[in-house]
């Protein structure tokens, strides 16, 4: 049953569109992330669906109650809507303690005290904080202001708590941390989430469903394993990092998803991939080749000349070419590469294997890799 | 900080050409003298300004004449605490502050709000028209008000007794109420300036936060905002009470006339003849002991509840919405306030200055230019009375805000373990009343050559108000990071070279701001001039108390005159700051 429903919401700033059409639906006690760069309109949807702002156009229901209908004239105030809110900068209020900030939202709905005292101290206790308790907010740390967040966006155990970048204030290591803390506090109350991040490690790890926003519009809708491993449009690839080489179509053929299509990328540089959904493309036609860069092998190559180009018929299980290191960057457990062949770069990372800038090298690449898309208009993607 | 002393330096094309001029000091010690000396300098003279006249002040009270001469003595304190006159002084002054610090604060904080936070309408011109009266003379708004508002004369009282009816001397406005109202249309922008910038650098996720975890409009109000904002303006209650309470002016104006005492008042009659100057000295005592501890709690309290709202980033101020009640509502206030602080007493001395007699209407009949011409082109007092204005403004201004700098430069950069002690005595006259300030100078110079000066006017206005220039320059001095100097250092330019070429440039949207403010106190001081003034240094506001037992139309006159200087400063102060922000 879907928990929430945007259907056609719209948001202008002045001239500036922050949200174009947006429509999705959230099921009871699923996260929904909203993904995309900063600006794309997905904190404004937010906004929206906490009463913050007031959409231009569209509505907005929550477990079945309309909480804003343009056109029906409805809008409620945000203290109507029954939400948990975790703020990117936290909005730890630096006058009150701990406890009083977190018993903050018992307080104005007129609980008694001894009630408040209680299930403040509960969710202090869940969020690791209970030493912490009587302290002024401004006291702790962010990764501790932040719990203090999540902690008042929870205690009165609201249908809906929605988090805005909530961890873009704290380190990689404490992330990763409080990601898992997270999902574990999500599986104990069982509240509905809506997750707006840049960050897709955050979206897919703690999401059922991810949204990826662009210019204030969907690019793409999915479970987090299908919108990773198919993107469904170049700017999707390119947000999650893909290398995006823009070419010609030589030949394409239908295959069983879609179709191969050999494209060039450079005089002397064609590569098979598959274009998956669209118009089949058409030799001449031009397109952009995405590959992870993970799916790149790249290895030491002694002599430097090219291969001999085996002269078949039809689409190869592996493709090598022969190029050269421009960059390399250790990450630790993994290396990044700048590769060029044929003057047309690519990324590829893998186990760090010594290669050093300006070395000659083979580069694998399997043809189901390459994901093809036609360009449209030529102004798409990277 | 310390860093540039310790790091090398390489030394420039030009230092190197310097340090052949600067002989057996080098290259390094050169420089490092200046760097010490120059900044020291400006707060050495700075402490001695302030405590001189303290010093003289607290001497002067414990010295008392007889028959024998002068010796060691309680008696002048003992006779103020025993004179009545002393307590209804004291009691006036003190009604009078808490009134006109509650009533600024709720228009302050009022204004501020509908301001930077709600769509009313206009509300970019009400921004510039609520900081007018900040540069308008209190003295002038007293005596506006006078014609507005005195029984039976004044034009409002006469427009009310006309067309309704009502008593006409319905307007209590000689007295401690009079005083109070003017006092805070005074000091209303005051309260508005220390609470609209917390207000709009207030993240507005504290706010919104409260909203969506279930607190109403007002309630978050009530919770979150004011306690927020509640630093900032306890801070500008105290400092309003201690400088509404302390300005000799509007109760020149307005109690006097009716013999109602105050504080700055009784101790100008104290020094009047036959004057007994211990006994106002010893006021004096009284005075600066409950401004410092004032002045020293605002500052504890400050320090303790700083609050982080401020996290560096640029916050959107989100605007509410407000209903047709409110936006009302919202420009009633604004205009209501706008009219009595700045279009009525405007109104009303253009009224009377361009009138020939003043009998509480404009007629065609009486209707002259006779006043203006007569001020500025026959009357020799109002002619020295400009020209010494104009000197005093000019000169102070500029030595103020030189030495402002070199004291910013200290108590920003100087040795880390004397910057705070040395801040806070530097802050001290900011609070001490000027009346006060005037009589420490007066007893200081009264038989050197410099009495009757037009010099130690110059020296009791830089002692009051260098202050606020330090502040200002000090504020943006903490915002410059101190590797855009060292970086310059460490390019080879000398101390000198890095204050002419970095830091100097970098200040000047204060160094300007500075400038206009002292500039704009200089015109319009009153409570220090009036002790020191003799005969040939009168002021454009000595000259308006002066005139005032003769004559209406040539106070009115100079007022206008005063305005106009005023008001060019304002527009001066919003086109350069406007200019430098786009710069």
């Amino acid at each position: 049953m879907a928990f929430v429903r945007v259907e056609g919401l719209r948001k202008l700033f002045g001239e500036l569109v922050a949200v174009d059409g947006v429509s999705f639906t959230v099921e009871v006690g699923h996260t929904l992330a909203l993904l995309g760069p900063s600006g794309c309109g997905k904190t404004t949807i937010l906004r929206c669906i906490a009463g913050l702002e007031a959409g231009d156009a569209g509505a907005i229901e929550i477990a079945g109650a309309a909480v804003f209908d343009r056109a029906a004239g409805v809008n409620l105030m945000p203290e109507q809507r029954d939400l948990g809110v975790v703020f990117q900068s936290y909005a730890v209020w630096p006058h009150m303690t701990v406890a009083e900030n977190v018993g903050f939202p018992l307080k104005v709905r007129r609980v008694p005290k001894a009630e408040i005292a209680a299930r403040t101290s509960r969710i202090l206790d869940m969020v690791g904080l209970t030493a912490a308790k009587n302290k002024p907010a401004t006291a702790l740390s962010g990764g501790q202001q932040q719990r203090v967040a999540l902690a008042r966006a929870l205690v009165h155990e609201p249908r809906l708590v929605l988090f805005d970048e909530p961890m873009s204030n704290l380190d990689a290591q404490l992330r990763a941390r409080m990601r898992m803390e997270l999902a574990v506090l999500q599986e104990r109350l069982g509240f509905t989430a809506i997750y707006v991040t840049h960050d897709q490690t955050e979206a897919f790890s703690l999401a059922e469903t991810v949204v990826v926003m662009n210019h204030g519009r969907i690019e793409t809708v999915g479970d987090p394993r299908s919108v990773f491993a198919r993107p469904q449009t170049p700017f999707v690839a390119e947000f999650l990092g893909l290398n995006i080489n823009r070419g010609r179509v030589v030949n394409a053929l239908p295959g069983r998803e879609g179709f191969h299509v050999e494209v060039a990328l450079a005089e002397g540089f064609r590569i098979w991939g598959v274009q998956r959904g669209g118009k089949p493309a058409i030799p001449g036609a031009s397109v952009l080749a995405c590959t992870r860069k993970e799916h790149i092998a790249v290895a030491k190559c002694s002599d430097g000349t090219a291969l001999p180009r085996p002269d078949i018929v039809g689409v190869p299980d592996e493709q090598n070419f022969i190029g050269v290191t421009r960059a390399a960057s250790f990450l630790g457990l993994e290396e990044e590469y700048v590769i060029a062949i044929d003057g047309i770069e690519l990324g590829a990372i893998q186990p760090p294997c010594g290669l050093r800038a300006g070395e000659p090298v083979t580069v694998t690449i399997r043809p189901e890799e390459v994901i093809v898309f036609v360009a449209e208009n030529g102004c798409d993607g990277g | 900080m310390d860093a540039p002393a310790n790091a090398p330096i390489a030394p420039s094309d030009l230092d190197t050409q310097l340090s052949v001029a600067a002989g057996p000091l080098g290259n390094r010690g050169r420089a490092r003298l200046a760097e010490t000396a120059l900044p020291a300098t400006g707060v050495v003279i700075g402490m001695a300004l302030i405590i001189g006249p303290f010093l003289a002040t607290v001497i002067r009270s414990m010295l008392y004449w007889d028959a024998s001469g002068p010796a060691l003595s309680w008696l002048n304190f003992s006779g103020l605490f025993a004179d009545p006159r002393f307590y209804q002084a004291a009691g006036n002054t003190i009604i009078c502050g808490i009134g006109a610090t509650l009533i600024s604060c709720v228009l302050g904080f009022s204004l501020a709000w509908v301001v930077s936070r709600t769509d009313m309408p206009g509300r970019r011109w009400f921004e510039v028209f609520n900081l007018v009266p900040f540069f308008l003379s209190p003295y002038v708004g007293a005596i506006s008000w006078v014609y507005l508002a005195a029984p039976h004369s004044g034009i409002l009282s006469k427009l009310l007794a006309d067309t309704f009816g009502l008593p006409p001397d319905l307007i209590p406005i000689y007295g401690i109420g009079g005083a109070t109202w003017v006092l805070s249309l005074f000091y209303t922008p005051y309260v508005y300036l220390f609470v609209i910038a917390p207000m709009r650098q207030m993240d507005p996720a504290l706010e919104d936060a409260a909203r969506v975890h279930g607190a109403g409009f007002w309630t978050t109000l009530r919770l979150v905002t004011i306690p927020l904002l509640f630093p900032a303006l306890f801070s500008a209650a105290l400092i309003v009470f201690v400088t509404s309470a302390g300005l000799f002016d509007v109760p020149l104006a307005l109690a006097s006339p009716r013999g109602v005492r105050t504080m700055p008042t009784e101790i100008f009659q104290l020094v009047q003849y036959p004057s007994d100057l211990g006994r106002a000295a010893a006021f004096g005592v009284v005075v600066m002991a409950v401004t410092i501890l004032l002045t020293v709690l605002q500052r504890r309290y400050i320090d303790r509840r700083r609050f982080e709202t401020v996290t560096g980033k640029g916050y959107r101020p989100r605007t509410i919405a407000l209903r047709s009640g409110g936006r009302v509502g919202a420009l009633a206030l604004e205009i209501v306030y706008i009219g009595c602080a700045v279009v009525l007493p405007v109104i009303a001395l253009l009224m009377v200055s361009l009138s020939s007699i003043w009998t509480g209407t404009l007629s065609y009949a009486t209707l002259t230019l006779h006043n203006f011409e007569y001020i500025i082109f026959n009357y020799s007092l109002t002619q020295q009375a400009i020209l010494n204005s104009l000197f005093l403004a000019v000169t102070g201004a500029t030595l103020g805000v030189a030495m402002s700098v070199l004291q910013a430069y200290y108590v920003n950069r100087g040795p880390r373990q004397r910057r705070a002690l040395v801040d806070a005595i530097l802050s001290l006259p900011l609070g001490i009343p000027g009346i006060i300030l005037g009589l420490g100078f007066l007893i200081l110079a009264i038989r050197t050559p410099l009495y009757s000066t037009l010099a130690i006017i110059l020296i009791a206005y830089i002692a009051r108000f260098f202050p606020f220039a330090t502040r200002t320059v000090s504020s943006m001095l903490l915002a410059i990071n101190p590797e855009l100097e060292q970086s310059a250092r460490a390019s080879g330019a000398g101390w000198l070279q890095t204050m002419r070429y970095v830091l100097v440039p970098l200040l000047m949207p204060a160094i300007v701001a500075a400038w206009l403010m002292l500039f704009v106190i200089f015109i319009r001081e009153l409570g220090a001039t009036i002790l020191l003034y003799a005969q040939g240094t009168e002021t454009i506001s000595v000259a308006l108390v002066v005139l005032s037992e003769r004559s209406f139309g040539y106070v009115a006159a100079l007022a206008v005159i005063q305005l106009m200087l005023l008001l060019t400063a304002f527009s001066l102060f919003r086109a350069t700051r406007a200019s430098l922000i786009q710069a």
